[in-house]
């Protein structure tokens, strides 16, 4: 039997045989495992699992909006960005100090801006998690974050750009 | 002096060599002609305007020779304004920008460069084909960013205000220590906070109320209502520490109390009042190593990692069967990318007890990443013949 074939063994034999929070830590995990093997629709399904036995935490809406925005599309379609953005925004809900859920949602409102008022906001979001920081290290990513999104609202004013949006 | 317009600007760069001093010749050439193309310009003149962008480019060029970098720069802006796609303006206005470390202003001409291309590249954007080389290479974006971040980070460093973390991540700490389960049985067999709250108004002195304060903390806690309960347990503390007798008739640990004040703090963040009651109830203690699991976690937030291994060592050394301590120790030596080191300590907890689910979960990945599969065949046939059905 290979590693990942026992893990997910391991993984059957405590959902079976375990409750409550036990089951919703497992479903966490077992996505995770099957998003780095690819498996997108398994990792979904067990994060949706997860979601559905503890509200409470966030990871799993965070990863539910990253097996969105990985899992590969048809030619001419592109990702649930909106869906993404509602799952990164119950993240923040959850735990406003949520670093990642901020970086995320961040870049896909960026991506999706279509007016330079819609990519302020954008800064307005990296200055709220900014204000949410636990530690340098989150400090430091959203720094750099902000800093880029600043940068590329002036350069869009500068050159007279009023759409960001590529589509 | 050249009708540069900048004269002090030309005298503080000027130089008496002639290395130097040829290229303020060439600019002032290239400021002559531009001047004899101002007078016969028109709206009309697109050729000239031509002509213009390359004598201004052409300046520019020798201003950045001759070390008058903002002259330089003034240049590439006008040619920008009316070509803002100019192969050799906006690269020549990153240099020097970058030469002058004017970070931020370099992020965003870096910046307008990315947009332009995206705009140019459009077409192949939206039809999902390969885009041609950007212009400005990625790398070159990262090595900016990092000196804006350098720049920046500090203001927002020093904003920082540590909060207490999101009531799931408490919820998950408490339950990675074996005491979890007595502590919530009790406080869930227990009255409720209303009826602790009740009993506290009508508390007559305060040897009465600590331990009410202490079992409303508990309950408190078990409902995650963590800001509430950190109050209780303080105040329940700062009773007993005025009045050290009161302990004595309350029926409270000291330890335990000490224990708990310990972590309210660690979780807002005060790891020195956190560190100094968690060695105090040590002191009181030494043989309860979960103390030093508590204090190896405030050392691990404070960056120590190694007063943090130090201390779950000493927790074995107490007691080599503490879980605790070898789960933690786990989390250290992933941290450290040393799994091998973490399976030894996760498949030791598992020995003892073979229900810690945290303890199974974190092994998994390790064994994943370790790839090891004799190790997870082993594994599941423990856990097969095993009778487990217990939930949390």
């Amino acid at each position: 039997m290979t590693a990942v074939g026992f893990v997910s063994s391991m993984f059957a034999h405590v959902v079976t045989h375990y409750s409550g929070w036990c089951k919703t830590k497992v479903y966490s995990y077992r996505g995770e495992l099957a998003f780095t093997q690819g498996r997108m629709d398994e990792a979904r399904m067990n994060f949706d699992k997860a979601m559905e036995l503890d509200p409470t935490n966030p990871t799993p809406y965070v990863n539910a909006a990253m097996v969105i925005l990985n899992s590969p599309q048809q030619q001419f379609q592109m990702p649930d960005t909106n869906l993404a953005c509602s799952l990164l925004e119950k993240a923040i809900s959850i735990d406003p100090q949520f670093s990642a859920a901020y970086v995320h949602l961040g870049q896909i409102r960026l991506g999706m801006a279509t007016e330079i008022e819609t990519a302020k906001t954008v800064i307005d979001l990296y200055e709220q998690g900014l204000a949410n920081c636990r530690t340098a290290e989150e400090v430091k990513e959203l720094c750099g974050m902000l800093a880029l999104a600043k940068s590329q609202v002036a350069a869009a004013i500068q050159l007279g750009i009023e759409k960001f949006n590529m589509n | 002096m050249r009708k540069h317009g900048y004269p002090f600007l030309m005298l503080f760069c000027f130089r008496c060599d002639p290395y130097y001093s040829q290229f303020l010749k060439a600019a002032d050439a290239f400021s002559e002609a531009l001047e004899l193309i101002a007078d016969h310009m028109t709206s009309n003149s697109t050729s000239l305007k031509r002509q213009k962008i390359t004598l201004l480019n052409n300046r520019s060029a020798m201003y950045e020779k001759a070390g008058c970098l903002d002259l330089a720069i003034d240049d590439c802006d006008l040619i920008l304004d009316m070509e803002n796609q100019h192969g050799k303006a906006r690269p020549r206005k990153l240099r020097i920008l970058e030469s002058q470390n004017k970070w931020q202003e370099a992020l965003q001409e870096v910046c307008a460069s990315q947009l332009l291309y995206m705009q140019e590249n459009k077409a192949y954007l939206q039809n999902g084909l390969p885009m041609p080389p950007a212009p400005i290479p990625a790398s070159k974006l990262e090595e900016i960013l990092l000196h804006v971040v350098e720049m920046e980070k500090d203001k927002y460093l020093a904003q920082m205000q540590y909060k207490m973390p999101g009531k799931f991540t408490i919820t998950q700490l408490l339950k990675s220590y074996s005491s979890f389960g007595d502590w919530t049985k009790a406080a869930k067999d227990g009255p409720t906070v209303g009826k602790f709250t009740s009993q506290l108004q009508t508390a007559k002195n305060d040897g009465d109320k600590v331990p009410l304060l202490y079992r409303r903390a508990l309950r408190y806690a078990l409902e995650r209502e963590y800001e509430m309960a950190t109050v209780d347990f303080e105040m329940a503390f700062s009773l007993v520490t005025d009045t050290p007798d009161l302990i004595k008739s309350s029926g409270i640990n000291l330890v335990d109390l000490m224990e708990w004040v310990g972590m309210v703090r660690h979780w807002h963040f005060k790891l020195d009042s956190a560190l100094e009651c968690l060695q105090q109830a040590a002191r009181t203690d030494p043989n309860r190593a979960g103390l030093l699991v508590k204090q190896a976690g405030v050392q691990l937030d404070a960056g120590k990692t190694d007063e943090s291994l130090k201390l779950l060592e000493q927790a074995l050394i107490i007691d080599p069967d503490c879980v605790d301590a070898m789960l933690h120790r786990s989390n250290l030596r992933i941290m450290q990318s040393k799994p091998e080191m973490a399976k030894s300590d996760l498949e030791r907890c598992l020995r003892l007890q073979p229900k810690n689910v945290m303890a199974q979960l974190r092994l998994a990945t390790v064994l994943v990443s370790l790839n090891d599969a004799d190790g997870a065949s082993r594994r599941i046939d423990q856990l097969t013949n095993s009778n487990e059905t217990e939930g949390e």
